[in-house]
Parts: C-alpha cells; sequence; structure tokens
C-alpha cells in the first residue's frame, strides 16, 4: 500500500521551543471520499511553548452509520491547535453518551479538565450533531447545543463542535470550520501542470477547481467564502480572474499590459486591489471595482508597488515596496497622501496580510540566510519570526486571527504548514506529492 | 565588439533616467464582462504560441558551437536567455552584443518577440512577477536602442513559476540559471 500512497512525514527541526515539544502524528483515513478510502493524510504537530488543556473527546454515539468519526476529527482539529491535549481513545474507561451520568471518579483518575461526549443523529436527509462539554472540576455542564450537518458536510459539522469547545474553553473563537485555497504543481517546466485547489482548513476534502498547463498564482477568497480571485497566466501573460465556487463560473477582471498580479478584496467584497504594470513595466497599486470595472490608482512611483492587502476598515491599504531600495511594507491610505513604511528591521520584509481585529501584520522576512514568517504588532517593534524556514512563503490568517496558513519548502517541494501564533503550535498538512504554493484561508460560504 | 555593449548599457542608463513618466490609466483595459464562461474550465490547452515558447525556453547560452559560424551576427541571435545578477534588472556586459544582435535583426524586418522575464524561487511571489517585469522591460530597452521597434517587444513576466529547465531545486547554481529573460520569437 505505502508504494501507492505519497506519503512524507515532516520532521521539523529541533528549535529553542522543542524541549516542550511533542511530536504527534496523526493518522486519519479519509473513509469518507468514495474512491479515496485508502488515502491518508499526514499531519505532524510540533505543540508550542504554552501548556495544553487535558481533554477527552468521547468516540460519538451513532445509530446512522455516518463513515465520518466525528470525535477524531473535533480530536484532530484541537491537537493541530496546541492547545489542548486530547487522551488518547485506547486510554478512555468509558464511553458515556450525552445525557448518560459521568463517572466523575474515573474522569478524575484519567487527569483530564474536561469531558466531551456527542452523538450523530439522522434528520430527514441531513445529520444532526448533539454534543455536551463538561469540566471534570466541577462537573458542570458547560456546553450543551446541536450542530446540523448535510449528508456530505458531517466533517464541517465536526469542525463547528471544535470551533464551540475551543471558543468556550479559551475565550476566542476557532475557525477550524474554514477552507484553505492552495496551487499544485506537478511536474518540471516546460511540462508543468498547476491545479487551483480548495480544501477544508484540515487539509481534507481537497477539490480541484481550476487546471491549467501555465502558472496559477495568488489565490484570495472574498470576505463571504463564495469567489475566488486569482491570477492565471493562461495564453502566456497574466490576468486576475474571479471564480464563483460553487458554479465555477469565471470572468477576467484584468488583463492590462505586462502584469496583473496579487488581488486582495475589500473589505465589503466590492474591490479588489490589484498590481498592474504601466506601459513601461512598472508596478503600481490600483483599485478595482467590479461592478463597473471601474479603476482607481492608489499609489505612484517608479519602485515596484505589490501584494496589496486591506485594513479590516478598507480604508488602507499594506503593501510591499522597494522605494526605500530593498523590499519593505508600507501603508497607503486610500484617502491619499504619501505611504507611510511600516517594517524597519531587516533587509527583506514583504506580502503584508492583516489580521481581522488589525492588530498585527505577518509577513515574509528575511531571517538567517532565508525567508520566514514573521508577525509584527501594529503598534510598533520588529517582525517576530514564528516559523523555521529555510525558505516561507505566503503566509495567510485564519479568520480567528489565530493561526497563519503559509507555504513551506521541505525536500524540494512546497508543502502546506501552520502555525498558531501565539502558542508556537507548528503542523504540516501532506496529502500529495505535488508542489504546494500560494495558501490562503477564507471563510465557509 | 567591445564598444557597442558599453554604449548600449550607458544608452540604456539615459533612457532609464529620462523615461517620462507614465499616463495615469493602464492600457487595454481587459476586463471581459457579461461573456460567457465555461461552467467548469478544462485544462488550458498551450496556444501555439507558448508551445513555441516551450521549445525555446532552453539554455541556449550552453549550445555555442567548438567551430566559429561563418555568420558572427547569426551566432549572436541563435542564443535567446540573458542571465541577470541577484537582485539585479542590468543586462550585464556579456550579454550586451547578443541583445543589441536581436534588436538590429527586429529593426531590419517585421519579426515580434515576447520578452519572458523568470526569477529564482526565493522571496514571494507576486514581488518576484514585478522584478521578472522589470528584467524583461530592461531587455525591451536594449532591443529598442538597438532599432527594434515599440511594438516589435513585449514585456511579461512569469516571476518564479517557471524554472529553467536544469534550475530545478536549491542552490547559488539552480537560482542562476533561473533568473533570466528568454527572448521568444512569435510566429
Amino acid at each position: 500500500m505505502n508504494e501507492t500512497l505519497p506519503i512524507w512525514v515532516a520532521r521539523l527541526a529541533p528549535s529553542a521551543l522543542s524541549r516542550h515539544s511533542v511530536r504527534v502524528v496523526l493518522w486519519l483515513l479519509l473513509a469518507t471520499v468514495p474512491g479515496l478510502a485508502s488515502a491518508q493524510l499526514v499531519v505532524q504537530i510540533t505543540r508550542g511553548s504554552s501548556a495544553p488543556l487535558p481533554i477527552a473527546v468521547v468516540p460519538f454515539a451513532d445509530n446512522v452509520g455516518p463513515a465520518t468519526d466525528v470525535a477524531a476529527v473535533v480530536t484532530a482539529d484541537l491537537e493541530r491547535s496546541g492547545r489542548f491535549a486530547v487522551l488518547a481513545r485506547q486510554d478512555l474507561l468509558s464511553s458515556p453518551a450525552p445525557g448518560q451520568p459521568l463517572l466523575w471518579a474515573d474522569w478524575r483518575r484519567l487527569a483530564v479538565n474536561h469531558v466531551l461526549v456527542g452523538r450523530v443523529r439522522a434528520v430527514g436527509t441531513s445529520y444532526a450533531v448533539d454534543y455536551e462539554l463538561y469540566s471534570v472540576t466541577t462537573g458542570e455542564r458547560l456546553l450543551g447545543q446541536s450542530v446540523a450537518a448535510s449528508f456530505t458536510g458531517l466533517r464541517t459539522g465536526a469542525h463547528r463542535v471544535a470551533d464551540a469547545v475551543y471558543e468556550k474553553l479559551l475565550g476566542v473563537p476557532g475557525s477550524f470550520a474554514s477552507r484553505l485555497a492552495y496551487v499544485a504543481m506537478e511536474g518540471r517546466a516546460p511540462q508543468q501542470k498547476f491545479r487551483m485547489v480548495v480544501a477544508d482548513a484540515d487539509g481534507e476534502n481537497a477539490a480541484t477547481v481550476l487546471t491549467s498547463a501555465q502558472p496559477l498564482m495568488a489565490p484570495a477568497f472574498s470576505p463571504d467564502g463564495t469567489r475566488l480571485a486569482y491570477v492565471s497566466f493562461e495564453g502566456g501573460r497574466s490576468a486576475v480572474w474571479v471564480q464563483a465556487l460553487r458554479t465555477g463560473e469565471r470572468q477576467r477582471v484584468s488583463a492590462r499590459g505586462g502584469l496583473n498580479d496579487a488581488p486582495a478584496w475589500s473589505p465589503d467584497g466590492t474591490r479588489l486591489a490589484l498590481a498592474i504594470a504601466s506601459t513601461d513595466g512598472n508596478v503600481d497599486l490600483w483599485l478595482l471595482t467590479l461592478a463597473d470595472n471601474s479603476l482607481l490608482r492608489v499609489t505612484e512611483d517608479p519602485a515596484i508597488d505589490t501584494e496589496p492587502a486591506f485594513s479590516p476598515d478598507g480604508k488602507s491599504l499594506y503593501f510591499t515596496s522597494d522605494r526605500g531600495g530593498r523590499a519593505q511594507v508600507y501603508r497607503a491610505s486610500l484617502a491619499g497622501g504619501k505611504p507611510q513604511r511600516v517594517t524597519f528591521e531587516g533587509s527583506y520584509n514583504a506580502r503584508p496580510r492583516v489580521s481581522a481585529d488589525g492588530s498585527r501584520i505577518a509577513l515574509v522576512t528575511s531571517a538567517a540566510g532565508g525567508y520566514r514568517i514573521g508577525v509584527q504588532e501594529l503598534t510598533g517593534g520588529a517582525p517576530r519570526v514564528v516559523t523555521e524556514g529555510p525558505n516561507d512563503e505566503s503566509p495567510s490568517f485564519a479568520p480567528n486571527g489565530q493561526w497563519l496558513v503559509f507555504a513551506a519548502r521541505r525536500g524540494g517541494r512546497g508543502v502546506l504548514a501552520t502555525v498558531a501564533i501565539d502558542s508556537g503550535a507548528r503542523t504540516v498538512l501532506s496529502t500529495t506529492a505535488a508542489d504546494i504554493r500560494s495558501p490562503t484561508w477564507g471563510r465557509l460560504p | 565588439m567591445k564598444k557597442l555593449p558599453l554604449f548600449v548599457l550607458v544608452g540604456a542608463t539615459l533612457l532609464l533616467a529620462g523615461c517620462p513618466k507614465k499616463p495615469t490609466t493602464p492600457p487595454d483595459a481587459g476586463a471581459t464582462s457579461g461573456v460567457a464562461v465555461p461552467v467548469q474550465p478544462a485544462a488550458e490547452a498551450n496556444t501555439a504560441a507558448t508551445d513555441s515558447a516551450a521549445t525555446t525556453a532552453q539554455d541556449t547560452s550552453t549550445m555555442t558551437p567548438a567551430q566559429p559560424l561563418p555568420d558572427p551576427e547569426a551566432a549572436l541571435v541563435a542564443r535567446t536567455v540573458i542571465y541577470f545578477a541577484l537582485d539585479s534588472e542590468a543586462v550585464a556586459e556579456e550579454f550586451a552584443a547578443m541583445v543589441t544582435a536581436h534588436g538590429k535583426r527586429l529593426g531590419a524586418g517585421s519579426a515580434r518577440v515576447r520578452l519572458e522575464g523568470h526569477t529564482d524561487e526565493r522571496g514571494s511571489d507576486s514581488y518576484n512577477n514585478a522584478l521578472g517585469l522589470r528584467r524583461a522591460e530592461a531587455v525591451k530597452k536594449a532591443l529598442k536602442l538597438a532599432g527594434a521597434q515599440e511594438a516589435q517587444a513585449e514585456a511579461v513576466s512569469f516571476g518564479e513559476q517557471k524554472p529553467a529547465a536544469g534550475g530545478e531545486g536549491e542552490g547559488d547554481e539552480a537560482w542562476a540559471k533561473n533568473r533570466r529573460v528568454e527572448i521568444v520569437y512569435l510566429p
């Protein structure tokens, strides 16, 4: 079986965190995907420095025989966050269902603080997932809820349960029920093949939404999660396209001059910030209003201005510019005025992304002879390096602002990786042998 | 042989310095609205132009024959790849004669070329797209100085997306192969 499965398990290099880190390898069967029943997803987790909360996730009882192991999905989500240590299933002393009494002495003996129990019910042609979260310390029921899930969306239902547990116990929303888009490149030039892939935030349910013999790059989800903007080089030159994810319908929105690049959605989803080249090849930032294709210049400088990202209030753009001689991050107010430099430490800071609360930016920063992902508070200071390199690119915040997805290079190819910004927990998701590029994070529609 | 490249370089520098600011709207607004689009887009077929790009995308600079060709201009024009130093869009002196030969040839006829700029894989994707375009534009300026008309050369960039044959992988050698502009004659 192994020779047919392009499985690759990363070994993250030792770091300052390694004394506190625990490596966990989860093998999740893709049993819910027809035809992929034998495929395996390998997730490697390196836990961060914060002490994880011990919790038990009891297998969800079901009388409908769904193929998805909801408790396993919830377990993987919580582990991947680095904030939870989930009791191994074989160590459970009992498997109570919702509404059944819990034997508190047993749970205390297992040294868990919380217990999650649940059940899956068939409701017409869909499912309901009931779940209850208990505090072992007080015996109190902290959550007692039900989420609806479609017949094919039980994994999403499980992610919503994990989101609720994460928020209840940590006080910040989870983003397990969310999506990633990325480009998978296969083959060598000039016989390359590029696929645009949309997948669940855990890498599962990966679906190819576009295939091309020419490069695809820079995907960006619309704020409502229904559309994907991206750059396609079909026809031999770059253009920006917007594709409706439900129907596959796509529209070319910019094909001007030598470069159309780096689409970024305005928070209200009506405009795209783009990097467009003038007739002499100078790249500046423009705002495209999708409703009428009108174009408004934002920057005008002989240097490169590219990789825009809207501030959450929609009033300014953070972007990469080498107007100071080297690539650094700047901020331009859409009301006008000279762009202000934002990064000052290091010889290369590029491709900013702003957290949903507007408090920090993630960027690509030069470090230790390579490129790593940094996070810089917008109150000032230097980027804090949160990844290990040596050539990390394309950071993108999860909707909750707690995690980043990025492209790391391992073994000469790009892989999907995530890092929890505050705990330092890192994961590498690997499902294919393709070279993964340009990951981005978005909401579920 | 030595004077011409220097002249080209100096001229290119002057042109860069004296280049007027460009119009406030980008050229050929290209939005397609209301056009029927495929619901399930299939793989984009390579056009004849991109097929030709693929075949000319090899590093022909290593194909200089051991025996001198009867026509030195033909030998220069046979080379179609210009390599660049790290973080640089300057056309190095060793490529100036070759670029001039292409410019002269274009100026003497009606052929058209696409200049495809590329970078190595380091750094962020879109910044590299802009860097690749800068390189392609630098070659375009040199071609125009040697006689090519504006409409005969189009500068585009693939950034780090299309490494050169033999330029896969990591390390200085691979990266140097990828920092390049390919001159692609259009059919």
